[in-house]
């Protein structure tokens, strides 16, 4: 869970490193297959679409942290919903491209490298504890993917609607 | 209609509860968690959305001592998620991090129930993150897994098991719509039921050069409010006024279904932002009378956008703007009563509700009067309709709606026509074309009720209403 001081510094760190967000991509990759050269062949050949979807989906994170505590009560779209989108990604992580669990480490060493040089100075220890908490929350929502219930719908009843 | 979804489930020896809820903080859907001891009866429910506890409840338990309860006992979870609008009078009971907090601060206090608590595998990697050792993220080092110890299913363990009464709704949620009877269809339009006294509006005192600006607004999304806004702009050009159709949802709705060719990226909120002017971002439309400004604000960053909505005074100004004299704004908004759509309403001159003709969902509109009235009398919106959208004539409870929804908002209010159900209306919106411009093949029997619309809220607003020679037929 993040705190609100917490939030903030993952919101505002972001935008230091948008502007070098393609770079900061490559990075990733490259620090990934040093740490991980196995894990090389779970990816395509071709990496630009990669880098974009990995790019994107961090922006998502992000954005997903930035709301006024005012807006809770606010109605917000299942695909935006950074907790069903997560589930479902970390769902075809498992089962369509195999990554396996243990894989959830190196991938956040190789996050917090790549922020820390593409941050620079400003990523200090709490900045860094800030997405390294982040991170291990989206992780585990991640694995819990294969546990979600993409059946479809129970309609009907709430719980409420019989009391 | 509320659906209740399930999304995950799992067993609450590999994830606590705990661990549940933290990652529960990620989402902003309402939720509910339903736990169930090992033999499937029901143990406990927490409601929860947007890091906000809602709700605990554990049997006659609530609140922490259902929390206490809960913590530890065996069994299994599921979360559903729940469509439907939390009632804006619902004030949650603790916020996560502070839930969090308290089942922190039991450990000292009351160590035993927490103990158990904190026993479970978590699900963390097997390889935790070797320079991340001063981050509190918890984590059980793969040595000391423990397995849960399925509990003894012993004669007195089963009268513990805590079969628990359904708990209390906190939410204004909507029970499915009954078994439609098979009957002779009725006729569509509606014979007009009792009517009740008007509910009276104060009219903000609105500035003589001030057109109207109407906002089209519901209670909850998914009810037609785009698709009549969209109409009923057409509608309203075709009759010769001028009109500018603006949208204040941030999903740009309006410019997709309008102009599937223009770059609808930009529009309102960068208007707000200031970065463009109007005439790079009005769009014109086929119909002489109407323009179009699409929510745009696509590539407009979320601090950017959250900065121009906190000055109100912005939005006001921006909407003035868009008057034209004996034309009118229409403004469609995000589902909802909050947030943005809550500054469009207080700069706005008329509104009008949209709401889902089901006989739960009318029943609970009676919060928008209720809105409506907390709002200073020189910021508050003239209603002028509410409309039934999505009606269903083979639902017996036709009239009953029709007739709940004058008592709510007063007779002369509720537009009598309740807008059926069309197929037409899916396929104009996915061919992003109003109803009325579709080919009269394609027969909108219902482009008529627009028309009838327009009539209605134009009367209401006190504008001429134009010859029929001077009509402009498309």
């Amino acid at each position: 869970m993040l705190s609100q001081s917490e939030r903030e510094l993952v919101v505002r760190s972001w935008r230091l490193v948008v502007p070098i967000a393609d770079t900061a991509a490559d990075l990733f990759y490259r620090r990934l297959f040093e740490l991980r050269p196995d894990y090389r062949k779970l990816f395509p050949e071709d990496m630009g679409a990669q880098k974009k979807k990995l790019v994107q989906m961090l922006a998502f994170i992000v954005r997903s942290m930035d709301w006024p505590e005012s807006a809770w009560n606010e109605e917000v779209s299942p695909d935006e919903d950074l907790f069903l989108v997560v589930l479902a990604l970390g769902r075809r992580h498992t089962e369509l491209y195999h990554i396996p669990d243990e894989a959830y480490a190196p991938v956040g060493e190789a996050l917090l490298w790549t922020l820390d040089y593409g941050i620079g100075k400003e990523f200090d220890a709490q900045l860094r504890s800030a997405w390294a908490r982040l991170y291990g929350l989206v992780a585990r929502v991640m694995k819990m993917g294969v546990r979600s219930i993409t059946s479809g719908r129970s309609s009907g009843n709430t719980a409420g609607a019989k009391a | 209609m509320t659906d209740r979804i399930a999304v995950l489930e799992g067993n609450l020896a590999e994830t606590n509860l705990v661990e549940l809820l933290e990652t529960l903080s990620l989402t902003r859907q309402l939720s509910t968690v339903e736990l169930t001891s090992p033999l499937g009866a029901h143990e406990g429910t927490l409601w929860v959305k947007s890091r906000q506890v809602l709700d605990v409840s554990a049997g006659d338990r609530s609140g922490m001592d259902a929390m206490k309860y809960l913590l530890g006992r065996p069994g299994n979870f599921t979360v559903f998620r729940i469509e439907g609008v939390v009632d804006p009078a619902t004030r949650p009971w603790m916020s996560v991090q502070e839930l969090l907090e308290a089942i922190e601060s039991l450990k000292t206090s009351e160590p035993d129930i927490v103990r158990s608590a904190h026993s479970s595998t978590g699900l963390q990697a097997a390889g935790s993150f070797s320079d991340l050792s001063s981050v509190a993220v918890p984590s059980v080092p793969p040595s000391e897994k423990k397995t849960q110890e399925s509990p003894v299913i012993s004669e007195e363990n089963l009268k513990k098991e805590v079969v628990a009464p359904l708990p209390k709704p906190v939410v204004a949620v909507v029970p499915p719509l009954q078994q439609p009877t098979v009957k002779p269809v009725a006729p569509q339009v509606v014979p007009m039921p009792k009517r009740a006294a008007s509910v009276p509006s104060v009219p903000r005192s609105a500035s003589v050069s001030l057109g109207p600006i109407l906002s089209i607004v519901a209670n909850k999304g998914g009810v037609g409010k785009t698709t009549i806004s969209v109409n009923l702009a057409v509608s309203l050009a075709r009759r010769g006024i001028k009109v500018i159709l603006t949208d204040t949802d941030p999903r740009n709705d309006v410019g997709n279904a309008l102009a599937a060719k223009r770059d609808t990226s930009r529009g309102f909120f960068d208007l707000l932002d200031g970065s463009v002017s109007l005439d790079e971002v009005l769009l014109q439309t086929a119909l002489p009378g109407l323009s179009v400004l699409p929510a745009g604000g696509i590539n407009l960053s979320e601090e950017v956008l959250m900065q121009t909505l906190s000055r109100p005074d912005r939005l006001g100004a921006a909407l003035s703007a868009l008057t034209l004299p004996g034309g009118i704004v229409i403004v469609d908004t995000a589902a909802g009563l909050r947030g943005i759509t809550h500054q469009v309403l207080t700069n706005s001159t008329h509104m009008l509700a949209v709401v889902q003709a089901e006989p739960l969902a009318v029943r609970s509109s009676k919060l928008l009067p209720k809105i409506l009235d907390g709002l200073p009398a020189n910021r508050r919106p003239a209603l002028t309709g509410v409309i039934l959208n999505m009606f269903d004539r083979r639902v017996g409870a036709s009239l009953g709606m029709l007739e709940d929804a004058c008592d709510i908002f007063g007779g002369d209010n509720v537009f009598d026509i309740p807008i059926p159900r069309a197929g037409v209306f899916v396929e104009a919106s996915n061919r992003g074309v109003p109803v009325a411009l579709m080919d009269a093949a394609e027969g909108p029997a219902v482009g008529w009720i627009f028309e009838s619309l327009a009539t209605h809220v134009l009367s209401r607003l006190g504008l001429a209403t134009p010859k029929l020679s001077e009509l402009q037929l498309l």
